[in-house]
């Protein structure tokens, strides 16, 4: 465990610091855990100006599509940042019904993943590059959680 | 030792957030036409706390020249020097790709971006390796000669800013195509200098405190074990350079 901590440490010490700030906000239900991501007002700007090509201030699907493709899928190769432990057992996260938007000069990005809370679960939210820095800003959860966050990255342990 | 770190970079990257937040919102002021100057000062003094901030956390290359200055040994004003040339570099890389991608690639800023930035880490982990084979020379001529060097060429001062200077600085180059977007071109480049003097100090403080331990009486006294860790130090940045680039 040392050993791979050491490897984590030394991992984020080689790459760039934060580039995204990400406030996030979390609903647990029975079966799914539904995301939030709201990007910071910073980067949100360049993104809504590379992405909001017809500058109407509303992603239309296609607009949705090329951010999703640029942004979104290249995080499959860190299983999207997420990381879903069913008591002893590590349950590959699978993204789904991802939708785009802008709301408060800020993009959002809303999707669900799957899950079914038999046990006790540990769920987590993290870059280990730390290109992207995910803060926890609300939770909403049918069962009892118990949350353990930093400025750039959370877990929480639901009991069902 | 690891909560420590994790404690130390969450409050880093929490105050960097913090400064994102006062810049965008600054820059609010400034688009709804209710501030003047003090809103321009506040910009530039709020880039400059986050170039301070921003070096201290991972990257950056603080540990390349640490490990330079702590097997080279040098002066504290080539330290010095050394520092902001390499926050200058690292500043003027950011500012020219983010021009060339503005003026070229509207449509694709963000991808280019980071393709660039990926095989801009790529190029300085070569540089960071051959940075390491010039030191094992150097040392290995010192050994030889027995001749500790006092102060650091010019050129070799270069060498180690374009070696970790190169990759773009992406806390600059946001800054300046959020100005940019909003029409404050001068204002972003003058908010990206700020930026590069805040680096600047903390990189060049970084590199000062090297130089210092280096020449401590203690390290002084250990001389014949300190030389040999030396290639340790070596081989380590041989290491990053390596990991970097797989």
């Amino acid at each position: 465990m040392k050993f791979l901590c050491l490897i984590v440490i030394f991992h984020l010490s080689l790459c760039a610091h934060p580039h995204f700030f990400i406030d996030t906000d979390i609903r647990i239900e029975k079966e799914a855990i539904y995301h939030l991501w709201r990007f910071d007002a910073l980067n949100s700007k360049l993104l809504i100006f590379e992405f909001d090509t017809d500058k109407n201030r509303i992603l239309d699907t296609q607009e949705q599509e090329h951010f999703l493709k640029e942004h979104i899928a290249p995080l499959a190769q860190n299983h999207f940042n997420l990381f879903f432990q069913s008591g002893e057992k590590e349950i590959p996260s699978k993204p789904i019904d991802f939708n785009v938007s802008i709301a408060n000069k800020r993009l959002v990005v809303t999707f669900k993943t799957e899950h079914l809370f038999s046990q006790s679960s540990i769920f987590c939210t993290i870059d280990g590059t730390l290109y992207m820095a995910y803060q926890l800003h609300d939770v909403q959860s049918i069962y009892a959680y118990e949350a353990q966050k930093s400025d750039y990255d959370f877990c929480l342990g639901v009991n069902p | 030792m690891s909560t420590l770190y994790h404690t130390f970079l969450s409050y880093i990257i929490g105050w960097q957030k913090e400064l994102n937040t006062a810049i965008t919102d600054a820059f609010d002021t400034l688009e709804s036409a209710q501030g003047g100057g003090e809103v321009y000062a506040y910009i530039l003094a709020s880039a400059f706390v986050y170039g301070l901030v921003h070096a201290l956390g991972p990257g950056h290359g603080k540990m390349v020249i640490a490990s330079y200055f702590l097997v080279h040994g040098s002066k504290v004003r080539d330290a010095l020097k050394a520092g902001f040339l390499i926050s200058l570099v690292h500043t003027f890389s950011a500012l020219g790709i983010t021009a060339i991608l503005y003026l070229f690639f509207q449509n694709a800023i963000m991808k280019h971006f980071e393709r660039i930035n990926a095989n801009m880490y790529k190029i300085s982990a070569i540089f960071i390796m051959l940075l390491a084979l010039f030191l094992l020379f150097e040392t290995l001529k010192e050994r030889q000669h027995a001749t500790p060097h006092a102060t650091t060429s010019s050129k070799s001062l270069l060498k180690i800013a374009f070696s970790i200077g190169i990759v773009p600085c992406p806390g600059v180059m946001s800054i300046v195509l959020f100005s940019m977007i909003l029409g404050y071109y001068t204002l972003g480049v003058a908010s990206a200098i700020s930026m590069s003097i805040g680096m600047g100090i903390t990189m060049s403080l970084a590199a000062i405190a090297t130089t210092r331990i280096k020449n401590t009486s203690f390290l002084s006294r250990y001389k014949g074990v300190f030389h040999n860790l030396s290639f340790v130090g070596i081989a380590l940045l041989f290491g990053l350079g390596v990991a970097i680039l797989v």
